[in-house]
């Protein structure tokens, strides 16, 4: 490879996105010298200014080596158990949607199949209720999973107080000896060939690297220079707005409230320190100033020549399930993994374009699930309605190319929604409905004793170390 | 709630009609009642003698004991598919069933080895895959269950007589409730408005109403491509071989390889399959450049042991049907198509129509989506051998015979381009999540004709080569080691040394 390596990587910006590639980068390469040009933040960057996270950040964290206990200590984060909606859809009333096993009785048979029946047939409570960690979702607890319980099979996230968490990938970018100076985008200068040959700043400066990164935030100067065609999902996903607030800490809840109305949604999620609010709409509802733009949608080729855009120079949706960070993070893996030789050749480029446009689309079609079940009148991707057909029809889940988001993950939010399937697969329907729901019945009762033995969240936290709770 | 069970008719009592009746018999027999026709003046294929691992799991599901099945078809174990000449003459690689290696610092096994490789060092890949090792020796043991240790890296499957396979199913099938109705089918009744079919009609005048019509009819395709007319997508283009000469031998004493060999041929390739009481043979040739005659005296010149039976030739095209389910008819096996058995794929695309169809049973009426999912899921798998295939094809620089100046010079589906030139540029292979043949198949058949790499995961880098070569060094000593105490294939089998 000697030959054809990539030698230095110089990022457009020192946002959280920057500095987790900064970090991801100099960590799996040591040989390369990385650079991070500080430009000024972008308010409309979502990934580096939304908290959220899911459940595939600590997998992040191990690569680039930043430890969980650490954020909580800094108070930099707080784990996030499920998202608690209320009044999302008239189908569904309060409902939690959280990561891990839900029901473990059927051996092969999917427990979805065996619970759909039992709730047509009015046996079965709310599908959170038959999952660990909606159980202590419900009662409002968390602890971290511990492998050989009843409390093992379940995942959580992070909500990340964007400030400090920044600080401390800023340290490890340079204790892993990243260059990082202050500086804005001025323009680039181009080959003979139309390949970058140096980045310029606005002061004059001249950065030259074998490979550019713009994490700078939605308006990407660096990778429009090639090329601005764009995967517009306006008419997936209704709401192009969000505005963020702060209030002062409340009683911390290990779930984030989604809070559904028929022309906006309101989030509320416990920081270290204060309680992050915010509100999602249409800018046709009434235009305000201090709201964030949501461009809900995709630049079609996020790697182009020897350009990458990160973040929301490559994807930007909106905050329901907080992708934006996640998108990012997994960006930054799947660049690292598939990180092609130094003329960042075309075939090499289309195979992250590929993998990151698949990834992407179920992200927007998991959100555009929650608005078309809200009652949005909305354009439903042919992909989420192959996957809505199919689960409605008979609980069958299809599975499809790159998405980052567990079968689970799909399956609780599609009977949170109220997607209950209207039949069962014939090979389902050969377990005994009367023992099913015996069975659930007891497990139900187990589960809800879990929560009981376990200490409030607050009191967890502090036993963790955790700051600002 | 309860919907009445349907009447299930499977057509054709080959390897494919009997295992579509076990299962659904087996599976579903609250929703489903089975009868399956087969005429026995109608022979079978059964050449299909070479399975893949998927086997196995089909075999757990229906509950059947291991050892019987075996012992009744006279299975023989099978590591890998070992190929000759392919590439170029002399050369000799095999596919096997594991991987090669363990990740490293989450880089697959296979870019650390490129490093090395690139300095003259490292040996064969070959060497860091347990069932290769395995393979060479002709030694035998089932994986180990902890994943943690080295001898868990591997699968394995069968290679065994397909014409006792049908039979071994059929006491199955029928113990599980499938009736068995002997007879030739003359005709096909359709429903006037729906274009269903409504009843099969047999040579004694007899009459066999169904709800759904499982078509095990082979190459014939009686049910989907005569009486319903699904169209023929034709891939000979890409695949041109039409004919296979088969010759059954005897066993050569010693040992049994746990391998199938495809050896490249000059108008095609030959497969060997050892099975415990003979050897199976076989020449898979291109009509256009070998006569009947040609390949029957080089299949009886090829062969080691002495023939069983004259040379026998099966003729065949390969594609699919543009749609396996039609109407109330779901074709499953050679009636669906056809994809030379280079790959030994045969019995898993049926496996995965008889798995399809288990998935989307209907419920109620055959609706249209559910039609439309399994045939998709049909032609992802049959897309992606397809590729597969063309690709042991492709990758050649033979030179000796007009079909490998033919078949390597053919223009090859954009699909497999981007997988070759993917792979050419730093060993890495496109991922997908369903489907047959993953990293480790694709990586041995490019690296085994002669695709070698030119760049690697960067991440290999940083790691210095006085380190890196010493840690492979160790692996292989490793592997070498845990092979060596396991027992010979004879030996797992149970048979006499």
């Amino acid at each position: 490879m000697s030959g054809r390596a990539i030698r230095s990587i110089a990022i457009l910006g020192g946002g959280i996105v920057g500095l987790s590639a900064a970090a991801a980068f100099a960590r799996a390469l040591p040989q390369l010298a990385v650079t991070v040009i500080d430009t000024p933040l972008d308010p409309a960057a979502l990934a580096d200014r939304l908290p959220g996270s899911t459940s595939a950040i600590h997998r992040f964290h191990a690569s680039i080596g930043v430890d969980e206990q650490a954020l909580l200590r800094a108070g930099a984060a707080l784990p996030r158990l499920g998202l608690r909606f209320e009044n999302w859809s008239a189908a569904a009333g309060t409902w939690y949607h959280v990561h891990g096993e839900h029901g473990a009785l059927a051996g092969k048979i999917p427990f979805h199949q065996l619970w759909a029946r039992a709730r047509r047939e009015g046996r079965a409570e709310a599908w959170h209720l038959y999952a660990p960690a909606g159980a202590l979702a419900e009662a409002g607890k968390f602890v971290h999973p511990q492998p050989g319980t009843p409390l093992a099979a379940f995942d959580y996230a992070l909500r990340l107080e964007p400030g400090r968490y920044r600080e401390l990938l800023a340290a490890l970018a340079d204790r892993l000896r990243v260059t990082r100076f202050a500086g804005a985008f001025g323009g680039v200068e181009r080959r003979a060939n139309g390949d970058l040959a140096a980045l310029l700043l606005e002061d004059g400066r001249r950065v030259e690297a074998d490979l550019y990164v713009d994490a700078s935030g939605p308006a990407a100067p660096l990778a429009a220079v090639f090329s601005n065609r764009f995967e517009d999902w306006r008419g997936a996903l209704p709401f192009d707005r969000v505005e963020i607030g702060e209030a002062p800490p409340s009683a911390a809840d290990p779930n984030d409230t989604v809070i559904g109305g028929t022309r906006d949604w309101q989030f509320a999620s416990s920081l270290p320190g204060k309680t992050l609010l915010g509100r999602i709409h249409a800018s046709s509802d009434g235009n305000d100033d201090s709201s964030i733009a949501i461009r809900r949608g995709r630049r079609a080729e996020p790697w182009i020549r020897k350009v990458l855009a990160l973040g929301d120079a490559a994807v930007a949706l909106d905050p329901l399930h907080w992708p934006n960070l996640h998108l990012a993070q997994s960006g930054i893996a799947r660049a690292i993994e598939l990180l092609p030789g130094r003329d960042c050749h075309p075939v090499e480029t289309a195979e992250y374009n590929r993998r990151s446009r698949a990834e992407a689309e179920r992200m927007r079609d998991f959100q555009a699930l929650h608005y078309l079940r809200a009652g949005a009148m909305i354009e439903v991707p042919e992909s989420l309605a192959h996957v809505l057909e199919q689960f409605e029809r008979r609980g069958r889940f299809v599975h499809q190319d790159e998405d980052g988001l567990l079968e689970e993950v799909w399956i609780a939010a599609l009977l949170g929604l109220g997607v209950v399937p209207h039949a069962i697969d014939a090979l389902a329907s050969a377990v005994p409905a009367d023992a099913t729901a015996s069975r659930m019945a007891e497990m139900r009762v187990g589960l809800a004793r879990l929560p009981g033995r376990l200490p409030p969240y607050a009191d967890y936290l502090l036993r963790c170390g955790a700051r600002g709770t | 709630m309860q919907q009445p069970r349907k009447r299930v008719v499977v057509v054709g009592g080959g390897t494919a009609g009997w295992m579509a009746a076990s299962a659904i018999a087996k599976l579903l027999p609250h929703a489903a009642s089975v009868e399956l026709i087969e005429s026995a003046e109608i022979g079978i294929v059964g050449v299909g003698e070479a399975t893949l691992p998927h086997l196995r799991a089909f075999i757990q599901t229906l509950g059947l004991d291991e050892i019987r099945f075996m012992a009744a078809t006279h299975a023989t174990y099978k590591l890998g598919i070992e190929f000759r000449d392919f590439g170029k003459p002399g050369d000799c690689y095999l596919h096997p069933f594991g991987d090669f290696g363990r990740p490293l610092d989450d880089v697959p096994f296979l870019h650390w080895w490129l490093r090395m490789h690139a300095l003259g060092q490292g040996g064969d890949l070959g060497e860091y895959c347990v069932a290769n090792v395995m393979a060479a020796q002709r030694r035998f043991a089932p994986p180990a269950a902890d994943p943690e240790t080295l001898l868990s890296t591997y699968g394995y499957a069968y290679q065994f007589d397909a014409t006792r396979f049908g039979p071994y199913l059929r006491i199955f099938a029928e113990a599980n409730g499938v009736t068995r109705t002997e007879g030739r089918i003359v005709s096909v009744e359709r429903h006037p408005e729906t274009g269903d079919v409504t009843a099969v009609v047999l040579e004694s005048g007899g009459r066999i109403h169904g709800d759904l019509f499982v078509d095990c009819s082979g190459f014939r395709s009686l049910l989907l491509g005569d009486a319903l007319g699904e169209a023929w997508e034709d891939w000979s283009h890409w695949l041109p071989c039409d004919r296979a000469m088969a010759l059954p031998c005897t066993s050569p004493p010693g040992e049994i390889e746990p391998l199938t060999r495809a050896t490249a041929m000059p108008a095609g390739w030959r497969w060997r399959i050892p099975l415990q009481h003979r050897v199976g043979n076989g020449y898979v040739y291109s009509s256009a450049h070998l006569s009947e005659d040609e390949a029957s005296a080089a299949i009886l010149a090829a062969v080691e042991g002495a023939p069983l039976a004259d040379p026998r030739v099966l003729r065949f095209k390969a594609g699919r049907r543009k749609r396996s389910w039609s109407h109330n008819v779901i074709a499953v096996g050679l009636a669906s198509g056809f994809l030379e058995p280079l790959e030994s794929t045969s019995i898993y695309l049926v496996q995965v129509a008889i798995q399809q169809l288990i998935d989307l049973f209907p419920i109620g009426a055959i609706e249209v989506a559910d039609r439309a999912e399994f045939n998709a899921q049909v032609d992802y798998e049959y897309d992606r051998i397809r590729d597969f295939l063309i690709l042991h094809y492709h990758a050649s620089t033979r030179d000796d015979s007009a079909f490998w100046r033919d078949v390597r010079h053919t223009a090859i589906p954009n699909s497999l381009t981007e997988k070759i030139e993917l792979f050419r540029r730093a060993g890495r292979i496109q991922r997908y999540s369903r489907g047959l043949f993953f990293a480790p198949s694709w990586i041995a058949v490019l690296i085994g004709q002669g695709i070698m790499p030119k760049g690697w995961d960067q991440r290999v880098d940083a790691a210095n080569p006085q380190e890196l070569g010493p840690a492979l060094e160790r692996l292989r000593g490793q592997i070498a080691r845990e092979v060596a105490t396991l027992p010979g294939h004879r030996a797992a089998l149970g048979l006499p040394a």
